[in-house]
């Protein structure tokens, strides 16, 4: 079929119709609902006896584009919450930063990110080479290529030994460095990787002499949402929990793809949610490693690749944590905090 | 009105849950619709345009957000919701505009701003406490929509602002006070006295209404009161333009506003803290007199796509601007001072 381009074109023809027809449809249906909401609403200040029912249906399912102020004062006074999204607080806060580079986008780089941490008292991993171009590479035991510019874990190489090279993503082995070499030049000149710009680090491992699990916290400034835990080998599993520790589901893996982590100690999450504070946003999620030494910092992601993909009830959820740290992180700006650290790292870069 | 409410709320639901089922196959369409005119075209242009205009950022991944920036389609925001979410989360009121936007400290906000305000010629009385003064207004503190604002002309012809309804004795307008006081259209009974400002002929003053998004006008409101409610809406350079909101017949054709004036709003709303503010002045007859700091105006929710939209917009690249100047330690030393204070 993908190659009859003709078929294809009258079925994308006509899909788009079949889609124009639901929207303008729903529109339709919008414009009724929204007219018997607003009479309903007033019967319903004549007649409170009713009325929670109908705001706890109300406030379920309408998003807060359609609600009045008149709406939204009844939802406040039944102690109903509003409906968010997460995924649509991120899109939006980057849709439209007009012209301004945020914040969290001042530490997305790897370098900067590394700095900050340090200066906020993480453990980094030791950095051997920065910067340079792969051919520059000086090749030795134990560690970690990266390009500078990766994302989700693309280009990324452990070298145990010289015949002893691993690719992280797809788990490719290479048994000599000219094949890494080789491989590297075809990533880059597929776009893979963007840049031939390289860092070279030391290689964080567990106890089993694997490369470490990833721990991602998702943090809403001063407070931890959830943790995604990722183990990469022997096979790559995932392990989904809120700060308590118990599992959430996104939605997005099955059940032979999830296993039973380490999760994180209280005393952790806390580190986390004191250090959160000290960046001056309201969403960011900050990822480690988990060495043999504890929490090694490996970078600061503003925004990850599952926004948008996760379940309603989780968007939903977190959405709400996203609104209230931004309400707290405007307090704070407005009664005077400086966020020396983070303004310090990030001019000096 | 049981039996009404018994019928209208099954219609309500019965309409959203079609709506529901409408979404779900209309998000399908569009998968559908996207896969196919990735590989019958290069351009997908047209499916984004669509689903950018009548969809919620939430619907999408990633990608598509990528791909609408990248071909210059703005991701759908909505004005209404930044609003109403940017209330609802702020369950103890810590934001700043809870500081500005009532009748006792707005007023003296104001006057820091340098904005010129009606004598105020006492405050925080019960009604029985007032005494008619000639060329006075009295209102309420808690009140909203103009309703039970009064202006005294003389002791025998008090007339209310927003209805038009004239009273020619005192009991009357002290009857007719306590019933709205018991209707809870005016919510207790605490009343200020000010100066009546009114125009060149002595009539009451057109009301217009700033609508600012930190630095930037988004849309003005001139509102004439008398003999009837008139709206003469202008967008951001102060251009008429018609509104979805009003019918022909409530329209007319205004004094606008100028250069000047869109500066000087411009400048002040870069000394308050906020995304979004709404800034009510009288135009009398010595110029431009303060009225109130709105931040969550009444006609929320009420906007279509378009505007709803197109204010959104503004509103999030407003936050954005204003982020930045806090983060890189703008002082807005107006409202400190005025925070210091009160």
């Amino acid at each position: 079929m993908r190659k009859s381009t003709l078929l294809l074109k009258l079925l994308s023809e006509l899909s788009f119709a079949l889609t124009w027809l639901a929207l303008s449809l729903e529109v339709l249906l919008r414009r009724f609902s929204d007219k018997s909401i607003r009479i309903t609403s007033k019967l319903m200040n004549l007649n409170s006896t009713q009325s929670h029912r109908f705001y706890k249906f109300i406030g379920k399912r309408i998003m807060p584009d359609r609600l009045t102020d008149r709406i939204v004062k009844n939802l406040h006074t039944n102690d109903i919450t509003l409906q968010t999204s997460l995924a649509s607080a991120i899109f939006l806060r980057n849709a439209y930063s007009s012209g301004v580079i945020l914040p969290e986008w001042k530490i997305n780089d790897k370098i900067t990110g590394r700095r900050f941490a340090e200066a906020l008292g993480l453990n980094v991993p030791a950095v051997y080479q920065e910067n340079v171009r792969f051919e520059n590479i000086s090749l030795k035991n134990n560690i970690v290529i990266k390009p500078v510019d990766a994302a989700a874990a693309r280009g990324v190489f452990i070298i145990k030994s010289p015949n002893r090279i691993i690719e992280l993503r797809t788990g490719l082995s290479f048994d000599s460095t000219e094949s890494l070499r080789e491989h590297a030049k075809l990533l880059l000149e597929q776009k893979n990787v963007q840049k031939d710009l390289w860092t070279v680090e030391e290689f964080i491992e567990n106890e089993k002499g694997h490369v470490a699990n990833d721990l991602k916290f998702y943090t809403f400034y001063g407070k931890v949402g959830w943790i995604s835990e990722i183990q990469r080998q022997p096979i790559m599993l995932h392990n989904t929990i809120d700060r308590d520790g118990n599992p959430v589901d996104y939605g997005l893996y099955k059940n032979n793809e999830m296993f039973i982590g380490e999760g994180a100690s209280l005393e952790e999450i806390e580190m986390i949610e004191r250090i959160s504070c000290d960046i001056p946003v309201p969403y960011i999620r900050i990822d480690f490693l988990r060495g043999k030494k504890g929490l090694i910092f490996c970078e600061f992601t503003p925004r990850s690749g599952i926004t948008g993909t996760v379940n309603r009830d989780m968007d939903l959820k977190y959405g709400k944590l996203f609104y209230e740290a931004e309400a707290r992180l405007y307090n704070d700006l407005i009664s005077g905090k400086s966020f020396d650290v983070f303004n310090h790292i990030t001019k000096i870069s | 009105m049981y039996i009404l409410y018994i019928l209208s709320y099954p219609i309500l639901w019965i309409s959203l849950k079609i709506g529901d089922r409408i979404m779900k196959f209309s998000l399908l369409a569009m998968k559908l619709c996207h896969y196919t005119a990735l590989r019958a075209s290069k351009s997908n242009h047209k499916i984004y345009k669509l689903a950018s205009y009548h969809l919620d950022a939430r619907i999408f991944r990633y990608p598509a957000v990528k791909s609408m920036i990248s071909q210059g389609i703005d991701v759908p925001a909505s004005f209404s919701a930044a609003l109403n979410l940017r209330s609802a989360y702020d369950k103890d009121k810590i934001l700043p505009e809870w500081k500005i936007c009532n009748k006792t400290s707005g007023p003296e906000f104001a006057r820091l701003l340098g904005l010129q305000l009606p004598k105020q010629l006492s405050i925080n009385l019960s009604f029985e406490e007032i005494t008619p003064v000639e060329n006075t207004v009295i209102k309420p503190l808690f009140g909203y929509y103009s309703r039970g604002v009064f202006i005294v002309k003389s002791k025998n012809e008090i007339l209310e602002l927003n209805t038009g309804k004239v009273f020619y004795k005192w009991e009357e307008l002290t009857n007719y006070a306590h019933s709205l006081m018991s209707k809870k259209v005016v919510r207790s009974n605490i009343w200020k006295v000010e100066q009546y400002i009114s125009d060149e002929n002595g009539n009451p003053v057109t009301d217009i209404k700033f609508n600012l998004f930190y630095g930037t006008v988004g849309w003005i409101a001139e509102i004439k009161r008398h003999p009837e409610v008139r709206y003469n809406i202008m967008d951001g350079v102060g251009q008429t333009f018609n509104s979805e909101l009003y019918a022909k017949k409530q329209l007319f054709p205004g004094m606008g506003t100028n250069e000047n004036e869109l500066d000087l709003l411009k400048k002040i709303s870069l000394e308050i803290p906020v995304p979004f503010i709404r800034i009510d002045l009288m135009r009398g007859a010595g110029g431009l007199f303060f009225s109130e700091f709105t931040a969550y105006p009444g006609i929320i929710g009420l906007f279509d796509r378009k505007r709803e939209h197109q204010y959104g917009k503004l509103y999030h690249e407003a936050e954005t601007r204003l982020y930045n100047d806090l983060i890189a330690g703008k002082k807005f030393e107006t409202f400190k001072q005025f925070t210091a204070n009160a």
